[in-house]
């Protein structure tokens, strides 16, 4: 879990002493929901019952591992860390989503994303999305630009005629996402997906026919290959 | 207000908010104030046969804080659980009867003997729980006694003791 550098040891210290433990909250949650989507679309345990466990913490976390295949969700981190009354935003905020999205029950949309799993190869590769920088949002902080440009592709700008401006590179950017997730300002960074015109970075037309790795013609293993 | 009843397993609950087995459901006063706000089931902590367990009395837990000190990942070397089995039992029985519309799971680890999951399946049953949960996953402590994740992680014996299980028991 983490060392104790005063007493150098392993977290808890049982007088001198650490052990390994069982890691659960927030941060299994992603393992926990991989697991149960494996379960969920494996031909030989489809539609096994499943009680998911693994950093429910909102209605949201059991919506999602709903959605992903699940019967019920079970909670432990979240009680020993808000205590037992967070069990009614849980009932509230789910009841709410299903009221919004017209799902009368539980399973109206109980394994609706199980059958949007797949493997990477079955991924459409000419599905293309592009950084777009929102500039009535952007406070100018910088982020993007320094993550883009050290760490991604050098798509956004810092400075446009001797201003501070942050501008996407159309020709240059990847449509990574790095740049969305470390914006501080909600939204002001969003993903387009492109449709029309053509990709000036790869000079590819926006909006061919699906089109993934198994027939790709670099892919020494295609059978469409010409 | 959308309806939240599920029936997991032929187990009804009014919604699909179980607590998960652990220190929230390890007795029948935790497992009561939870269905007072209620959630709609509990796996009770889980039991073994034998003398009770014991447990560390230094640190239990560590947690990983975000920068807001939100708690983002917990960690434990507890046990199951520590209080004698027949106490475990009669509060899970008076439960049940008390609050019979909420789910009630037993979680389950003796040794790996058919004789211990027999004798024990038969007290858990005349409980009236709902349904039983094998703890094939516990990775501390109880792994090193040959139960929980060392049994978890030996596929081929989770199964064939499962099927055991159904066999000769359930
Ligand atoms: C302090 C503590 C004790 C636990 N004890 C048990 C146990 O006795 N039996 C069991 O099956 N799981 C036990 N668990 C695991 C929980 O049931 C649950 O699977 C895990 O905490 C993941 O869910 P969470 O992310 O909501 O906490 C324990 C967890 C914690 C934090
Ligand atoms: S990270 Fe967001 S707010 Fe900061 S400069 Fe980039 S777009 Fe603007
Ligand atoms: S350490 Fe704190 S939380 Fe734990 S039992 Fe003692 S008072 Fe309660």
């Amino acid at each position: 879990m983490s060392v104790d550098l005063d007493q150098m040891s392993p977290w808890p210290v049982v007088d001198g002493q650490g052990t390994h433990g069982g890691y659960c909250g927030p941060a299994v949650k992603p393992i926990a929901l991989n697991m149960v989507a494996e379960i969920a679309r494996d031909r030989e345990t489809h539609g096994l019952p499943i009680s998911a466990i693994g950093g429910v913490t909102t209605w949201k976390d059991a919506a999602e591992f709903i959605a992903m295949g699940a019967g019920t969700v079970q909670v432990c981190t979240a009680a020993m860390t808000y205590g037992f009354k967070i069990v009614e935003e849980m009932i509230s905020g789910l009841s709410q989503f299903m009221d919004e999205k017209g799902y009368r029950t539980i399973e109206d949309f109980k394994g609706r994303a199980v059958s949007k799993v797949t493997d990477w190869q079955y991924l459409n590769l000419n599905y293309v999305v592009k950084a777009s920088i929102d500039q009535d949002l952007c406070i100018s902080c910088g982020r993007c630009h320094q993550v883009c440009e050290d760490t991604s592709h050098q798509a956004i700008t810092n400075q446009v005629n001797g201003q501070r401006k942050f501008i996407v590179k159309e020709e240059e950017c990847v449509g990574c996402n790095l740049c969305a997730m470390v914006c501080p300002v909600e939204s002001c960074i969003t993903m387009v997906p492109q449709t029309k015109g053509t990709d000036p970075r790869t000079g590819y037309e926006y909006g061919r026919p699906y089109a993934n790795w198994t027939t790709h013609p670099n892919n020494p293993a295609s059978k469409a290959a010409e | 207000m959308a309806d939240l009843r599920t029936n997991f397993l032929g187990i009804k609950s009014p919604n699909p908010f179980w607590l998960a087995s652990a220190p929230p459901t390890d007795k029948e006063y935790n497992v009561v104030r939870a269905f007072k706000a209620g959630w709609g089931g509990v796996v009770w902590k889980t039991l073994g046969d034998g003398d009770p367990i014991v447990n560390v009395s230094g640190p239990r837990y560590g947690a990983i804080h975000g920068p807001d000190r939100r708690l983002i990942g917990l960690n434990n070397i507890e046990l199951i659980t520590d209080r004698p089995l027949e106490v475990n039992l009669r509060e899970i029985k008076q439960v049940k009867k008390d609050w019979p519309d909420r789910a009630v799971v037993v979680s389950l680890m003796v040794p790996c003997e058919e004789e211990n999951w027999k004798a024990i399946l038969k007290q858990v049953e005349e409980t009236d729980c709902d349904g039983i949960e094998l703890n094939f996953g516990c990775p501390h402590g109880m792994s090193e006694r040959g139960m929980g994740s060392a049994v978890g992680q030996v596929p081929e014996y989770g199964v064939a003791h499962q099927y055991n299980l159904i066999n000769h028991v359930g």
